[in-house]
């Protein structure tokens, strides 16, 4: 392979070049970071009109009191939840449509939908079909003796955005799931049937151990989503309630800044999610890095 | 019989792509059948409706006397060697070869036993605990074979199993294959594109082109009396010479690149027809007491015990093998001889042996 590299004389052109990229970088992401880093060290009066430096003060009170821990905790129900739900169904859709051979494409084109559905406009139309007043799938559950109002029980709204969360994420996992399948050599499963291993038993000894680097990889990029970019559905289906019920973290981050005015506390907040997107990340990083080859 | 009978077997994809035409072959008990024919001529089809992969159009497949046409393959009792191995990479070496046996139920005892068995025979014993990425490609080829092996199936189907490794290591396993299916006598059927490997390995030689078999018999009859002029070319390295021509009043051969030679006795044919002339290799001598043609030398290529001179013929260029003595150049003219028995006769039509 030829490497094609240019080597500029001076630093002049290369600098211009490069900074409408680091122009956007340092205004939309560093400057934002550093600011709420040094909001997340200041706690201010009610009015907001004094500051005063209190350290890791805003930190000790998340973690300590209030409902943070409890938000925390259900961060990772919805998380984990999301991020099983999507695996799972992903991985059974692409064996059911890497099945059908050739017309199993029509299906990838089907399931790949709701991927590029905007995550607001999602939670909208989600919000309609399970409204407790006109919502018709509210109406069939109450066919069969379930009593749907996810505005008033918090168990349904948790569902509702966990279903409403993982529908998005299966259709992308569905992808990449399908593209690991059939990178799976023929031979490997003709082998596997002169061996004697039946439909399930070739899925669960020999397909879903060589798609594991995919597995790993999705795992990563599903928690994160769940984690960081559920925002909108939220905000378009529960609000986060009834109650708390629904407010996961990059949520109350939202309430609390937005809403509540209480800038410290919601900067300390966005901290930890900077923290956790950083670990995550890393994951990443190390898994790609590391990909099984076989 | 207990080998392998195809009844009128055919294979068509999708309605219009003829893969196999309908194809009858017995395949004898206990011995190894190459079926061997250029890119795209049925013989992996054949194989792969033997092993139950393929599902035939029409006709039957019967494996040592049993119809096992609507059977799945892993009911077949039939155990294939694919060309890139087909091995599990996840798993060990040893769970490899056991996994078969696993599914089958037999006993963990009997299979350590069995496993450890086929290792000793080919010699990978020290490599059960390692996972195929870290074998190498001869290596890799033994545990495809030992996975074979465990089964103890009654018979042995290798889709071009050399193919992935290096001239020398395949020159090494045609060897080690075909000692082992002696000692095992096992029916065999070997599907490969490679005319030496087909020659070598064959008890039984099918030779196969555009989803017919056009000849078969044992390698060396197929080679010595070619049915037609793509079998005799198929076979043989290097490739025989083809010269078109036609007989003449005096009963010698006129050939269009311009040199006259003596036909054989047999068979006898109208002068002013046309045939297409076959001479191996091996068939013409340099420097023989009664040579009566020439030919000049345009290359040598050494080959160590022996060589290859490219000659022009008259107009045509012919290939011979000859003793590395006496020195010759290229450009030298030299007396040659076409040994007149080993001449063959083609229609140059249809292609078909003139008998």
């Amino acid at each position: 392979m030829i490497a094609k590299r240019v080597t500029f004389k001076r630093t002049g052109l290369p600098l211009a070049l490069l900074a409408p990229q680091l122009a956007v970088t340092v205004v939309f992401f560093l400057w934002p970071t550093f600011v709420a880093l040094k909001q997340s060290l200041y706690s201010s009066d009610a009015f907001g009109l004094r500051e005063v430096f209190s350290g890791l003060a805003n930190y000790r009170a998340l973690l300590l009191h209030g409902n943070y821990p409890a938000t925390l905790e259900r961060s990772a129900f919805f998380a984990g939840s999301v991020t099983a739900i999507s695996l799972v169904l992903g991985l059974v859709l692409a064996v059911m449509a890497d099945s059908l051979g050739r017309s199993g494409r029509i299906w990838q084109a089907l399931l790949v939908w709701p991927y590029a559905l905007a995550p607001a406009v999602a939670g909208v139309l989600w919000a309609y079909m399970f409204d407790p007043a006109i919502g018709p799938i509210t109406h069939a559950l109450a066919f069969i003796g379930i009593d749907w109002n996810h505005v008033l029980n918090s168990g349904q709204a948790m569902t509702l955005i966990v279903m409403s969360a993982a529908m998005k994420q299966v259709a992308y996992n569905f992808l990449f799931y399908l593209a690991a399948l059939q990178a799976i050599p023929k031979s490997l499963m003709e082998a596997a049937a002169l061996d004697a291993a039946g439909p399930v038993r070739r899925l669960f000894s020999l397909i879903i151990p060589l798609i594991a680097p995919t597995t790993l990889f999705l795992l990563v990029v599903d928690l994160t989503y769940a984690f960081f970019d559920t925002f909108g559905l939220i905000d378009s289906t529960t609000y986060g309630g009834p109650g708390n019920s629904t407010t996961i973290m990059v949520y109350q981050v939202y309430k609390d800044g937005f809403i509540d005015q209480r800038f410290g506390p919601a900067a300390a907040q966005s901290m930890m999610l900077l923290l956790l997107v950083g670990a995550l990340t890393m994951v990443q990083f190390t898994l790609v890095e590391r990909r099984i080859d076989y | 019989m207990a080998g392998i009978e195809l009844g009128n077997v055919s294979k068509v994809y999708q309605g219009s792509v003829t893969a196999l035409k309908p194809t009858t072959l017995t395949i004898p008990e206990g011995g190894l059948t190459v079926l061997v024919g250029p890119s795209g001529c049925g013989k992996s089809t054949l194989l792969r409706i033997i092993a139950g992969l393929e599902e035939p159009s029409s006709g039957s497949v019967t494996i040592a006397g049993r119809d096992v046409t609507k059977v799945e393959p892993a009911d077949r009792d039939i155990a294939m060697v694919f060309q890139n191995y087909a091995l599990y990479p996840h798993m060990s070496v040893y769970d490899n070869m056991a996994y078969g046996l696993k599914n089958r139920g037999t006993s963990g005892a009997d299979i350590a036993l069995r496993v450890n068995e086929a290792a000793r025979m080919l010699g990978i014993e020290a490599l059960l605990q390692r996972k195929p990425r870290a074998l190498s490609g001869g290596q890799r080829q033994r545990v495809a074979m030992g996975r074979a092996i465990v089964r103890r199936p009654k018979a042995f189907l290798f889709d071009e199993p050399l193919s992935n490794l290096d001239a020398k290591l395949r020159g090494e396993m045609r060897v080690e294959i075909r000692t082992l299916q002696q000692r095992l006598g096992v029916t065999s059927v070997y599907v490969t594109h490679d005319q030496l490997e087909a020659m070598t390995m064959a008890d039984h030689l099918v030779v196969m082109r555009d989803g017919v078999i056009v000849q078969q018999g044992p390698p060396g009859r197929v080679y010595d009396e070619p049915d037609n002029v793509f079998v005799a070319g198929f076979l043989g390295a290097p490739p025989i010479n083809l010269l078109a021509g036609s007989v003449g009043e005096d009963g010698r051969l006129h050939l269009d690149c311009g040199p006259q030679v003596d036909l054989p006795a047999f068979p006898k044919l109208q002068p002013g027809r046309k045939v297409t002339l076959g001479v191996r290799a091996e068939a013409i001598s340099i420097a023989a007491p009664a040579a009566n043609q020439q030919a000049t030398i345009e290359l040598i290529e050494e080959l160590g015990p022996n060589r290859l001179l490219h000659m022009r013929f008259g107009t045509a260029k012919i290939i011979c093998v000859a003793p590395r003595e006496p020195a010759l150049r290229p450009g030298e003219t030299i007396p040659i001889q076409l040994d007149t028995a080993a001449l063959k006769l083609f229609d140059p039509e249809t292609g078909s042996a003139c008998r």
